[in-house]
């Protein structure tokens, strides 16, 4: 089950960042040529693999250790807040939600001003391995809290990369319908729970419903984040 | 200083009341699981009224 559900972390976390750099690449593609836009993916995504299979390798090793996840849990729950205030200020109206084509309109003019071709290839490359280094942290974090741990989120993770992709070439335009706030959100919380649950492993503590608490906690972090919503919705509201 | 800046803020997403308030829930854990959860909680409350 837990292990399961660090693939469906990996993959919505994966799913939301590669659909912000499908939309830097296809930008690309448009304006400088798919040669560039295809180089800098393929080289940024050959350099997020190698930092997976070197730190994930070597902190799989340390899976089996006491205390591993005193390590990795603290990791996710910052990650997890990061990503769930963000998706709290969106939902309440405090941040302007994610706007996919409003970004592509604005790489394109940026692309077309750029006379250099191989700024292509780095805006590629940037983009993609940015929106991916969380994810490959966030997966090498993984591979240190479980055995086979990095097996399962890697392969969410990669799961999650083809879909995009596949989309992506089928398509060839941003994703504009993609529900990425929710996504981020549902990501947030399953990180911030899985983080909780794997400090509380780490510190010896003993949870009320065995490894079901986990279910919990992310139930109570899901209401809290619904109610901070409705709350900050009204008082901005007024 | 930059570099460490940058570290900060990817970790942390720019917050100051995140890595406090897990400090501070770390350290509470020590009286049971419940206050874990309740501070981390409250920490993400309190992380929600820092500047968007």
């Amino acid at each position: 089950m837990s292990l399961a559900l660090l693939a469906l972390t990996t993959f919505l976390a994966s799913a939301v960042e590669m659909v912000e750099a499908a939309t830097i690449v296809l930008a690309v593609g448009h304006t400088q040529g798919w040669r560039a836009a295809l180089g800098g993916t393929l080289a940024a995504s050959l350099a997020l693999v190698a930092l997976i299979v070197l730190f994930g390798g070597w902190l799989a090793n340390a899976a089996a250790l006491r205390g591993v996840e005193l390590v990795a849990g603290p990791f996710l729950v910052l990650f997890g807040m990061a990503w769930l205030r963000k998706a709290i200020w969106r939902y309440a109206g405090l941040k302007a939600m994610h706007d996919e084509a409003a970004i592509y309109e604005r790489e394109v003019a940026m692309l077309e001003s750029e006379s250099e071709r191989r700024a292509g290839f780095a805006v590629a490359f940037q983009g993609v391995f940015v929106e991916g280094l969380e994810v490959a942290v966030i997966v090498v974090t993984f591979a240190a809290s479980r055995a086979e741990g990095l097996l399962w989120a890697a392969a969410g993770a990669a799961a999650a990369f083809v879909v995009v992709a596949a989309l992506a070439v089928v398509l060839r335009k941003p994703f504009a319908r993609v529900p990425e706030n929710a996504m981020k959100g549902m990501v947030g919380v399953m990180l911030l729970s899985l983080g909780t649950f794997w400090i509380g492993e780490g510190l010896g503590l003993t949870w009320w419903a065995g490894d079901v608490t986990l279910f919990l906690i992310a139930g109570i972090y899901l209401a809290l984040s619904a109610a901070i919503v409705a709350v900050r919705r009204v008082k901005a509201a007024a | 200083m930059n570099a460490l800046r940058a570290v900060y803020d990817f970790v942390t997403g720019g917050s100051i009341v995140a890595p406090a308030g897990l400090a501070l829930a770390l350290l509470c854990a020590r009286f049971g699981a419940i206050w874990l959860v309740a501070i981390l909680s409250l920490t993400l409350i309190a992380s929600t009224f820092e500047r968007p």
